[in-house]
Formats: C-alpha cells, structure tokens, sequence
C-alpha cells in the first residue's frame, strides 16, 4: 500500500481542486454563451462554439455580460479530502489522502565470490486510481524504483562506536547510478478512488517503499534467512558463510 | 571547492619543469584528474603548480609510455593486464584526461595502474637536475599516496611487460567505484600483485612461488589471501578482503594460464 506523496498532494487533492476550478469556469463560459446566442446555458456545448472569442469577450466587453456576471475568467476552488481532517485532540493526522497499491515481483542472483547482488528482473504494477499522465506516473516509478534500489543495495548513514560519522561525503554514503539500476518492467491498474474528484491516487515514492522490501525478501528467498539492509557484497557473503 | 592560492608555473620543457620542481615546494599538474579535487578539497596545498602538459616527447608510446600518454591512448597498449585494466580506471571522461605518470606518480592505493606496473615488474624513469634514474616497480611504491620519488624528480615515462600470459581482476560495489580488492599476476616470473587491500599494492612472493611450482589456481589464490595484511572499514571485513584477494588471485592465474596456451 503506498499512500503516495505526502497526503497525495497533486493528483488527489491539488488536481482535484483544478478539477472544480475548471468546472467553475465553464459554467461561466455557458451563461456567457447563453447571453449572446439567445439561449439556455444547458444548451451550450462548449466545445461547439469559439472559445477564443467567448473568453476574449468576459475581458473586453463587460457590458455585454449577462447579468449577475464579473469581468474576468478566474476561480479559486478548494478541495477538502474527506481523509484529511484537522489534527484530533492527541494531535494526529492521517499520513494519507487515498491509498494506492503496489505489487512487485523481483529475481536477484548473489555472487558467491564476492556477495555482489544482479536484479536479474524486476516487475511493479501500480493501481493509482485514473491515471492523470501516464508519461509524469511512469517518471515517478521509475524515480522510486531508483531510490528504491539505492536504499536497498548501497545507501546507509554509519557510525563509529565512538559516535563519528563513517559516511560523511559521497565518497562514504554510496550513490546508485544508471550503470546498476536496471529497467523494471512497469504495469497499471486503474481503479478510480471513489474519493477523489478524478478518481486519482497518490503514486509518487511508492516504488521507493516497495522495493527495498521486494528485494530483501528475494535474498531471504535465496539464502534462507533475513540479512538486514543494505544488501552490500561483504553483508552477503558474509550472510552465506 | 576552491583551491588554497598557489602559483601557476607552465614549464615549456623537461629542463624547465626540473628547474621550477628544484625551487621546491611544487607539485606536477598533468591530466589533474585526481591532484586538482585534491587541491579544491584542500587536502593538498602546493605553493607552485608545474604543468607539464605543454611539454614535448613525454606523450608518446615506444617501447617506453610517456608521463602524458592518457589513459584513454594507452589502451593501444599491448600488454593484456592493461588492456584488463583500464575500464576500471575511473571513468570514461577521467581517462579521457587522467595521464598514466599521473597515476603511478599519485600511487592512489587503490590505484589500478600502480598495481599493474607492480605486478607486470616494470618501471619508472623519472629526472630531476641531479640526473636521471629508472626506479624497479618493487621500490616505487612507499605508502598512501607515496612513492619513493623525491620531491624534486619529475616522472618521465614508465615499462610495462607485455608477455601474453597476464591478466588483472577486481571487484567493486558499484561500477565506476574504488575497488574493494583487485589482483594481477603474469607468468613471466611469475609475479603475482594484489591493490586497495594495504596502504600500497603489494606482492604475493609466496602465491607466486606456489604458481612457479605448478600449484592449482585455487591454491595459489588460498596462499595469497593467507599471506596479505589486510584491513577492515565500513565496507567489508578483513576476512572479506582476505576471501576476495582468494576469488581474484585464482581468476587472474585462470586468465593468464588460458592467454598463454
């Protein structure tokens, strides 16, 4: 379960509040249009009529406006996750709008020469609700997924038994790059949230949770006990000593 | 990120850059890959920057490879442990830059190149206004970052063996990164070598011994893991080191066994 970027803050609540605020608009646009064809608003199609001239006209000709209508096109419009109340008495808070759903399979090979850990495949299917861009939601699984691998092989704050930090500098604190981060085979299901205006979920840093776990329990898998992370070589070899 | 002051002196001859080293106090700037993240971390504060780059006749692979041949050029080096070498040896665009006097000369521990040129047994030429001497690979390397050259010797060019029977390994965390522990060896001798497990790549007199007399791969490796003084830190155990000198040692006698038949 990934809940997502803190409380889901784009595509569950922020693009939920554009949502409204486009609709906003549009009603405007139709009493508009309405005004000037000499018809009712429910027989505007927007999409059948100028909408360059139209929104020119709510700037430019004020008088023309219907009555009850501002110059302008602009609207706020706000969007209060039913998931989000305000802190409770002992100053808690859900951590999530909506929840969305990882599943992820992963096949490692460990070297017994040197402990070093190959993916050797990996798959992480998503169900984030409708997806609002489906090119933004594979970036953010990917980016996860890299996270998620550095986390997993690399990436420790260590410290000395006298208290001093062993990984002061990049030099120490290893970085995963392209070079060890394998393509992972990527997959959606779209199951519309019935809680948010576009039936979006949170996806981003979800891949970031989820493979850590994924790729431990493939090495728990293959050496018959848990190792702790990160899965360095020396951990491993170690681990099959 | 920024170097303390120093001054920047562009000697246009070997006899120029003996004079300026002579005054004291300098270090030799060639390809800079390694000495100039130094300078801007400051953990080296030279009063005077020699570069050598502009200077004639070290750029050249003869018999001999000039201080300023780059590591990328020297991959038409005919020597296989090199050619083994060399992907290893930063990255694409340091090689591009970093020279191979450059490398010996900054004897990183973990080095690929020092340990290469140990364990092929070559050797470097170097020069300073007192003359010239070519130094055996054996005495080149004293310590972290240490050779025995003096402060005022320049490295003018260095041999590297090129019998077919050799071959060099290493193992990393991550590509691209220093090694945990890195082996080579050649049959001619034989001479066995190991780097980044000590303050300096050392030899495996008694591995190689063991490889004269027909011992198997597998032993030989053993022997090496045994005879080494290694060292512990954040990343892996001196047992580690000892089990991975083992692994590299046996694949590189493999390798060369196999280039040489």
């Amino acid at each position: 379960v990934a809940s997502g970027n803190y409380s889901s803050r784009f595509s569950g609540v922020g693009a939920g509040a554009v949502l409204k605020a486009a609709e906003a608009l549009a009603d405007k646009l139709r009493a508009i249009a309405a005004a000037q064809l000499g018809c009712e608003r429910e027989e505007v199609d927007l999409g059948e009529v100028s909408l360059r001239r139209l929104a020119g006209s709510a700037h430019w000709d004020p008088h023309g406006l219907p009555e009850g209508v501002d110059p302008g096109l602009h609207a706020t419009a706000y969007f209060p996750s039913p998931h989000l109340p305000p802190p409770d008495d002992q100053d808690r808070i859900p951590a999530s709008g909506e929840n969305g759903f990882v599943v992820d399979v992963a096949v490692v090979e460990v070297d017994r020469d040197s402990g070093r850990l190959t993916i050797l495949d990996y798959a992480t299917v998503h169900d984030a609700g409708r997806l609002l861009n489906p090119r933004t939601a594979d970036g953010q699984v990917l980016g996860g997924f890299a996270h998620g691998v550095g986390a997993a092989l690399q990436e420790r704050i260590a410290y000395g038994p006298d208290g001093a930090l062993l990984t002061p500098t990049l030099k120490e604190y290893l970085l995963t790059t392209p070079l060890d981060i394998p393509a992972p085979r990527r997959g959606h299901r779209e199951t519309p949230s019935p809680y948010t205006p576009l039936g979006a979920k949170g996806l981003g840093e979800g891949t970031t949770m989820s493979v850590p776990a994924a790729l431990h329990n493939a090495v728990f898998d293959a050496l018959g006990k848990p190792v702790g992370l990160p899965l360095t070589p020396a951990r491993l070899w170690e681990a099959m000593r | 990120v920024k170097p303390a002051p120093f001054r920047y002196e562009r000697a246009g001859s070997v006899e120029h850059a003996l004079d300026l080293l002579a005054a004291g106090d300098a270090k030799v700037l060639a390809g800079g890959q390694s000495l100039v993240p130094l300078m801007n971390m400051r953990r080296v504060r030279p009063a005077v920057l020699v570069d050598i780059t502009r200077v004639d006749g070290l750029s050249a692979i003869t018999g001999e490879v000039g201080a300023l041949v780059t590591q990328t050029d020297f991959e038409a080096h005919a020597a296989p442990a090199v050619a083994d070498c060399l992907p290893y040896t930063g990255h694409l665009a340091t090689r591009n830059r970093g020279t191979v006097g450059g490398s010996i000369a900054h004897a990183d521990p973990r080095g690929e190149l020092p340990l290469v040129l140990l364990a092929l047994g070559g050797s470097a030429t170097v020069a300073s206004r007192r003359g010239r001497r070519t130094i055996p690979a054996d005495d080149l390397f004293a310590g972290p970052y240490r050779t025995t050259l003096a402060p005022d010797e320049l490295l003018l060019s260095t041999t590297w063996p090129e019998s077919p029977g050799q071959a060099f390994a290493e193992i990393a965390q991550r590509h691209g990164d220093y090694t945990l522990a890195a082996a080579a060896c050649t049959l001619d001798g034989p001479r066995i070598a190991v780097g980044a497990v000590a303050d300096r790549p050392l030899l495996c007199p008694a591995a190689a011994a063991a490889l004269g007399d027909g011992a198997a791969p597998a032993s030989v490796g053993r022997l090496a893991g045994e005879e080494i003084e290694t060292f512990a830190d954040l990343h892996g155990s001196a047992a580690y080191r000892r089990h991975l000198i083992g692994v590299l040692v046996e694949r590189v006698v493999e390798t060369a066994w196999s280039r040489s038949s």
